[in-house]
């Protein structure tokens, strides 16, 4: 086994369509199809993609919060999808998640210092009578005042609410965070200190993070790797500077091209005619050939897969033409 | 660091008590309650002594609320009714609330298949006539007033196992019950902790609706012979021979609802109350 922390194996999340009173499927939504990718510990990898592509589910398929349909996943040697359930319990301390929205998360009928410290207690990891103590230190360590211990989430403004989260998704002490559009739901000015303090934290805990969002400007400023999904796929994925200046992909250059720039000519940039396709119904071939301005004949009968881009083996692209010069 | 919320019981408490017309209703809550226990040292007669030669009088000194037709003093009788009626009501609402509340969090946790099956066996009980299902209770089991709990309970809580499993729909899929289950929370400890405390409002206040009814489903079930026998009586029972009598000896009618209405009234005060106290955020209004 590599040393990788987590690793994910072709990995297929479906969902099914029901129709009738008899509720039977009939087809299915693929949310998440065919991943693979690795996360060494102390790696940030991020996610990017536009709405509905699969990211959530994605996250919150490698929390076993979702049933997986196929593929494997593995947590350092654990298989996460044959691990029993006692296991799987120890095992979450080990991966935690912060989620889109402050508001949602938090259970309001719970103190802060309950709120962040019931996972201390549930997996045995403190005395119930330190509880205060801990609750203020982890208060301490996201930069919010330790004696807010007593109030109720509804005291809080959002980004103290996602202080608040990022707290309890550390105070386990994991190995990897998930933060799914953490930072998405808040204001500019917010967005940066809550990433400042997931940097912060990043070095002082030595996290790996798995990075959702929608925003390459902030994936490409913390994270080393970037994944970039479409339609339930990863379609390409690379070192952060690869990503962001030699995309291979026509859609990761689209989406690069969408960063307003100032001073930019807007006639270059490349622009992604229609919608993106329904994942019940996805178009053979390519996921992306009806959008693609490069499509060739073979995109539209071959689907692509993962590719090493100009021979770089950490640099791939599920393209047939990521090693043409495209314009 | 003062620590107030380790027991949030007491938080619960503080709110509810700064809350006045929640003091006053449950202080006439405990009254009605101390003194139907209390009946037999609070009243100088006995609620079956029947004085022929007095017959109906309106209140006056040594009768103060009057009597009925059969010259029994009025007062002793709505002490007395009190009894039956609070103790069905209470017992009757807790079995619904214990029943439909473990049911319907159940139901609407697991969800899928079991969710179906469990509803639709709620479903065919709603079906069956209430009626025939006491009779047949009575008829079996013979007749005593723990069965007129068991029977009205059973049949109070399937309402409720509705609202509640509606309420654990809605709040299943809200962010922080994924939280809890990515923290590796057991579903005893996400059910107990992180979804029934935060469903309690409708819970609370559909419970206090409940108590009313059942108060006078008792009468209803005392009228058709299969409840309170006379000459023991309750609320329900003395409101239904006072409406029949109201036009001659409106104080029949007045009494015993007067005193039905005030507990009713406070019970849906403190009930109100209570939700309030529960829900962390009324604190900012108070």
């Amino acid at each position: 086994m590599n040393n990788a922390l987590l690793t994910v194996q072709s990995l297929a999340t479906y969902f099914p369509v029901k129709k009738g009173i008899f509720s039977r499927a009939t087809h299915d939504i693929r949310a998440v199809d065919q991943v693979s990718f690795s996360i060494e510990p102390g790696e940030a990898l991020g996610l990017v993609g536009e709405s509905g592509c699969g990211k959530s589910p994605l996250a919150r398929t490698i929390l076993m919060l979702e049933n997986a349909t196929q593929g494997n996943m593995f947590f350092e040697d654990t298989d996460l999808l044959s691990a029993s359930p006692a296991q799987l319990r120890r095992l979450r301390r080990n991966m935690q998640v912060v989620f889109q929205d402050p508001f949602a998360s938090l259970n309001p009928g719970m103190t802060i210092m309950e709120l962040i410290t019931e996972g201390l207690i549930v997996h045995g990891l403190i005395q119930r009578s330190k509880r205060a103590e801990v609750a203020a230190t982890l208060l301490q360590e996201v930069g919010l005042d330790p004696d807010m211990g007593n109030r109720f989430p509804h005291e809080f403004s959002g980004g103290q609410r996602q202080r608040i989260c990022i707290a309890r998704a550390i105070s386990t002490r994991p190995k990897l965070l998930i933060c799914d559009e953490a930072v998405s739901a808040l204001d500019v000015s917010v967005q940066a200190q809550i990433m400042n303090l997931l940097m912060k934290l990043r070095q002082e805990l030595n996290l790996a993070f798995l990075f959702i969002s929608h925003d390459l400007g902030v994936v490409s400023h913390f994270c080393d790797r970037i994944a970039v999904m479409y339609l339930g796929k990863i379609v390409e994925i690379g070192s952060a500077h690869e990503i962001m200046h030699n995309p291979r992909h026509p859609y990761t250059k689209a989406l690069l091209d969408a960063i307003p720039k100032v001073g930019s000519d807007k006639s270059e940039r490349l622009r992604l005619p229609g919608e993106i396709p329904s994942a019940k119904n996805p178009p053979p071939g390519c996921p992306f050939h009806p959008r693609c301005r490069f499509a060739i004949d073979s995109c539209r009968t071959t689907p692509p897969t993962l590719q090493p881009c100009e021979r770089n083996t950490k640099h791939q692209a599920a393209c047939h033409r990521r090693d043409d010069t495209l314009q | 660091m003062k620590i107030r919320l380790s027991e949030p019981a007491k938080n619960v408490a503080r709110r509810f008590f700064r809350n006045r017309i929640a003091r006053v209703a449950l202080a006439i809550l405990l009254i009605l309650c101390i003194s139907a226990i209390a009946a037999p040292i609070l009243s100088p007669h006995a609620y079956d002594h029947q004085n022929l030669d007095l017959g109906p009088v309106p209140p006056q000194r040594g009768h103060w609320l009057g009597t009925d037709d059969l010259g029994r003093d009025l007062f002793t009788r709505v002490l007395y009714g009190g009894r039956v009626s609070l103790a069905v009501g209470l017992a009757a609402t807790m079995v619904a609330l214990g029943i439909g509340v473990t049911y319907g969090t159940i139901s609407g946790y697991v969800g899928g298949r079991t969710d179906q099956m469990m509803m639709r066996i709620v479903d065919a009980l709603y079906a069956l006539p209430f009626t025939v299902f006491v009779i047949i209770l009575m008829v079996v089991f013979g007749r005593n007033i723990l069965l007129l709990f068991v029977a009205i309970g059973a049949v109070e809580w399937l309402t409720m196992a509705r609202i509640v499993r509606g309420q654990v729909l809605s709040l299943k899929d809200q962010t922080y019950i994924r939280a809890a289950r990515s923290l590796g929370f057991s579903h005893m400890r996400i059910m107990l902790r992180h979804i029934i405390p935060n469903m309690l409002g409708p819970v609370i206040v559909y419970t206090t609706l409940t108590i009313p009814r059942v108060i006078l489903l008792e009468s209803f079930l005392s009228f058709l012979g299969l409840g309170v026998q006379p000459p023991m009586s309750s609320w329900g029972l003395l409101i239904r021979d006072g409406a029949r009598a109201m036009e001659s000896y409106p104080w029949f009618l007045i009494v015993p609802g007067v005193t039905l209405c005030l507990a009713l009234f406070a019970l849906n005060c403190v009930g109100d109350a209570l939700r309030d106290a529960m829900d962390p955020r009324h604190q900012l209004k108070a």
